[in-house]
């Protein structure tokens, strides 16, 4: 097969990813406002006590070539530094912290997402013109062009604070931590559907919008007109022959939206104070907090290559004719 | 014929609402058996850090006041109050030593007794890092010599010179058996001091869960009143539209730093109180105009010499409207600002008379600019400067607040009428501090103007100290230099009287409204709310227009009491309504806030307009299109 496809594939990724490393620790190290002045944030400390820090965190050799070695070579070892704003702490142990609540809240919003878009999708096209699919594909544009920062406040506002069904900040109710297993993943289940739902609204109208184009395009096959001259049932033929071409484009969609899960949705995060990468990302800007800023778009660069790599060799199982 | 997607779609309903359903009734539900009686405050800054040497912001000044006690505290009205580890205190006759009596039976929260030594031993662990490399220099210990504890109840303080400064030393005292261990290094760098904190304050915090909450529960050896609360938890918002939908929904009892946009409709609920405050921790916001002489260096120091007339910097301040400005950047909640000490610490503000303030007025700028020299001889609208070059005065202020760049926009305005082209420049706030960076900190101070804040302090020592010349290079970013207002400053620290010292303090606030090397240009409120169903008995400090909490001391967290205000039962009424008064203690959730529904259903009214016009169009799209294909 392609073997050597593969190889190729694995290799470009590779240098990608030494591309994208070495962009992400200039373009870091350019930003105005130095690290020193502002973690130190205290104009009393002396010219020598400022050297010292400098020199504690590396930040006196010059930037070319011994910060990018040095971080190109430790970042191989997969050791991240230590945090500037969090003193003392490994960037592993900070972002690995925030790294649980991202996962859970985007895999629960993407699972839904793609769960109740194909869904939808694939029965809007199957059943083009009927109400499902007028319906379904205004919403799902509605949805699609709505900021989710605006929507999240909206439903905070509405299934929140108004009706008070659900709980509208943070991750967990404080003071649970020894309180039974069930009640703790109620409470954790309590607070994830507002932000889980923000999220994947969005990707509904994505994922439903692309596979309902899918279908409707496979449907108009020349293929599925000769399976239905066979006698095949309606759902023999959707289930065998239109939905796994239809899934192609959908499934490169997704392959590459699950590459930014480790991006933390920023915004959902921010407006339900989701406790992730996201807010995580935030702070350490507003600190210049370089070590773990530099860990994040790491782990972030790896995730987006890989997802695509994946993406890729899975199209190339699904579809023979991508494979030479 | 039967999709096999709608098979599959129902059960998937099914799931989810079976899922639901799970979850549902425990949302309202109280979750922990016990019932302790739980504070909640919420705040969009989350702390820093628990070891008070790392703790730079309000938010974590809150949680280690909480967690100890200075040796003098703050009252009611600001006063230094025997509400520390001292309960009273005398001076001797020459001012230059202090004697504090310790109450005794203090006990830390592991048990340990907390004594005089404990003071000692935190004052000389400041005082003795400061001659090393690792000083700790975030609380300031203003003239002293010596601290010793020659008993078990006394603490001695010898200072350099008579001053008063010591009584207002914000300082937390630290358990010298756990702290002894920690050197000046670690309380710099390393040592968290993570819970749970051994404190002497009411609370003693036992769980952070960075970015989410602080939870604080009751010390049971505090030496104070026993608080009605059981457990404090500070709850971390990281927006500040959510923090204020959560008040309103009774998810915490008290929010700091309510959004202008949102404050009317948080206080107009009715179980809701917002307060319009004035705390001495705000400070004020100010242009701070660059005085650094670069001495013609090229590249260093402001961009004309403009800038360095205090001639100049008077007129142009006759060209901006105050109180257009605390209305509208500030939406009202605010005052017009005068001098650099604000009138929320009243003890030491001062108010200029009137005939020395500067009003607005356009056409009196107009002419005291032309009496400086300041005129446009080349008739472009601009005026240029005494060496004939074209004055254009950069601004740079910060994007943290939306008011900073308002104000600015408004200033430039004004200005320019009255011929100063001004140019407002947003960065972000680490560029502006390098902006404004001197050569002695290794900067270029490359700027005109500058549009920022302070925070205050309960003494106004700090704030005054920014205007003195040994603080170029620190913390002065006007660069202003006068050797009479430095001589005035060591003046006013060794004061012997409050009097005294109000004297000397008022004269050097008068001397930089005249000189203007910063322009105060309002003093903003802090807002905060708090709910009164579920709690009674707040109070603010100061009494007058200050702030119930993020303040100076612990009042509210240990004077509370659980359940809404008890209304007196009315004496003349004895038949009258039956089984009134008594307040429920556990209260039913707030109904929906009457103010958002009508906006609601609008919204869902116009969602399912937009929906039903969609679904119209395209079923007459698709209509055509079978007319195309048969």
């Amino acid at each position: 097969m392609g073997n050597s496809y593969l190889a190729r594939k694995v290799f470009q990724a590779f240098l990608t990813l030494l591309f994208v490393l070495i962009v992400n620790f200039l373009l870091f190290r350019a930003m105005p406002g130095s690290a020193e002045r502002i973690l130190l944030r205290n104009p009393h400390i002396s010219a020598e006590q400022l050297q010292t820090q400098r020199e504690r965190w590396g930040l006196d050799k010059p930037v070319f070539p011994d910060q990018l070695v040095d971080y190109l070579v430790t970042t191989t070892q997969l050791d991240l530094g230590y945090s500037f704003q969090f003193r003392g702490q490994h960037v592993t142990d900070v972002i690995a912290a925030k790294i649980g609540p991202t996962v859970l809240l985007i895999g629960v919003g993407e699972v839904i997402a793609i769960v109740l878009g194909l869904a939808l999708g694939a029965y809007s096209g199957w059943r083009r013109g009927g109400p499902i699919d007028y319906g379904g594909t205004s919403i799902a544009l509605i949805l699609y062009s709505m900021p989710s920062f605006w929507l999240g406040m909206i439903l905070l506002i509405i299934f929140s604070t108004s009706l008070g069904f659900f709980p509208g900040h943070g991750m967990v109710t404080p003071g649970l931590a020894n309180a039974d297993p069930f009640a703790r993943v109620q409470d954790l289940l309590g607070h994830l559907i507002l932000p889980g739902v923000t999220y994947s609204i969005g990707y509904i109208g994505q994922y439903s919008l692309l596979m309902r184009s899918s279908i409707i395009e496979v449907l108009a096959e020349d293929y599925v007109q000769t399976a239905r001259a066979k006698g095949l049932t309606e759902g023999r033929i959707l289930r065998s022959h239109a939905l796994p071409n239809a899934l192609l484009p959908t499934v490169t969609l997704v392959a590459i939206n699950l590459g930014y899960i480790w991006a933390g949705a920023i915004t959902v995060e921010e407006v339900f104070s989701w406790p992730g990468l996201g807010t995580l990302t935030v702070d350490a800007l507003d600190s210049r907090d370089y070590p773990v800023l530099q860990g994040i778009f790491l782990i972030l660069s790896v995730s987006v290559i890989v997802a695509n790599l994946v993406a890729d060799v899975i199209y190339s199982r699904l579809d023979p004719r991508v494979r030479t | 014929m039967r999709s096999p997607l709608r098979g599959r779609a129902i059960r998937a309903l099914v799931a989810s609402a079976l899922a639901l359903s799970t979850v549902l009734p425990a949302a309202g539900a109280p979750a922990i058996a016990a019932d302790p009686l739980i504070f909640k405050v919420g705040t969009t800054q989350e702390i820093d850090s628990l070891n008070p040497f790392q703790a730079y912001l309000y938010s974590s000044y809150e949680a280690w006041i909480l967690n100890y006690d200075t040796l003098v505290g703050y009252g009611p009205n600001l006063e230094y109050a025997p509400t520390g580890f001292a309960e009273k205190w005398d001076v001797s006759a020459d001012g230059k030593t202090y004697t504090f009596h310790i109450r005794s039976g203090m006990l830390w929260s592991d048990g340990q007794p907390a004594t005089a030594k404990d003071v000692a031993f935190t004052y000389n662990y400041i005082l003795n890092s400061l001659k090393t490399d690792d000083a700790l220099t975030l609380f300031t210990l203003t003239k002293v010599s010596k601290v010793t504890a020659p008993d078990d109840l006394t603490v001695v303080i010898t200072l350099t010179d008579p001053s008063s400064l010591i009584l207002g030393a914000y300082t937390p005292i630290l358990p010298e058996h756990i702290w002894k261990s920690v050197t000046p290094k670690q309380a710099n760098a390393d040592f968290a001091n993570n819970p749970p904190v051994v404190g002497t304050g009411p609370f003693q915090a036992v769980e952070w869960q960075k970015g989410q909450f602080t939870r604080f529960v009751r010390n049971p050896h505090y030496w104070g009143k026993k608080p009605a609360i059981d457990e404090v938890q500070m709850i971390f918002f990281a927006n500040q539209d959510a923090m204020d939908q959560a008040l309103i929904k009774g998810d915490i009892d008290a929010a700091r730093q309510i959004l202008t946009t949102q404050f009317k409709q948080v206080d107009d609920d009715p179980n809701i109180i917002g307060v319009n405050g004035r705390s001495p921790l705000t400070g004020f916001d100010q242009l701070a105009y660059n005085l650094y002489d670069g001495k013609g260096k090229k590249g260093i120091g402001a961009s004309t010499s403009a800038v360095r007339d205090p001639a100049f910097r008077d007129a142009l301040g006759y060209a901006i409207d105050k109180d257009l400005l605390v209305k509208q950047p500030l939406l009202g909640f605010g005052d017009p600002g005068s001098t650099v000490i604000p009138p929320a610490l009243p003890a030491w503000h001062y108010q200029p008379p009137a005939s020395d303030l500067r009003k607005f007025d356009l056409e009196e700028a107009k002419r005291r600019l032309d009496a400086a020299g300041y005129k446009d001889s080349n008739g472009d609208g601009f005026r240029e400067d005494h060496e004939g070059k074209e004055i254009n005065l950069n601004l740079v202020t910060p994007s943290s607040q939306a008011y900073y760049a308002q104000s600015a926009n408004l200033i430039a305005d004004w200005w320019k009428q009255i011929g100063i082209k001004m140019t407002p420049q947003v960065l972000d706030k680490d560029t502006v501090t390098a902006d404004v960076t001197p050569p002695e900190a290794g900067g270029k101070a490359n700027f005109d103007i500058e549009l920022w804040g302070w925070a205050g302090a309960a003494d106004p020592d700090f704030l005054l100290s920014i205007f003195t010349t040994d603080q170029i290079g620190g913390w002065s970013d006007s660069f202003y230099s006068n050797p009479t207002f430095d001589k005035l400053y060591s003046d006013q620290e060794i004061a012997p009287t409050q009097e005294a010292r109000k004297a000397i303090t008022d004269q050097m606030q008068a001397m930089l409204y005249k000189d203007a090397p910063y322009d105060v240009l309002y003093y903003s409120s802090e807002l905060q709310a708090y709910r009164t169903d579920k709690w009674h008995g707040y109070t603010l400090q100061p009494r007058e227009g200050g702030t119930p909490f993020f303040a100076l001391g612990v009042e509210n967290y240990v004077n509370l009491q659980p359940g809404p205000e008890p209304t007196p039962a009315p004496p003349a009424a004895s038949a009258a309504a039956p089984g009134e008064s008594a307040a429920p203690t556990a209260p039913a959730p707030v109904p929906a806030n009457s103010s958002n529904t009508p906006i609601l259903v609008g919204g869902i009214v116009l969602l399912i307009a937009v929906i039903a016009i969609g679904m119209v169009a395209m079923r007459g799209r698709r209509r055509n299109q079978e007319q195309d294909e048969e």
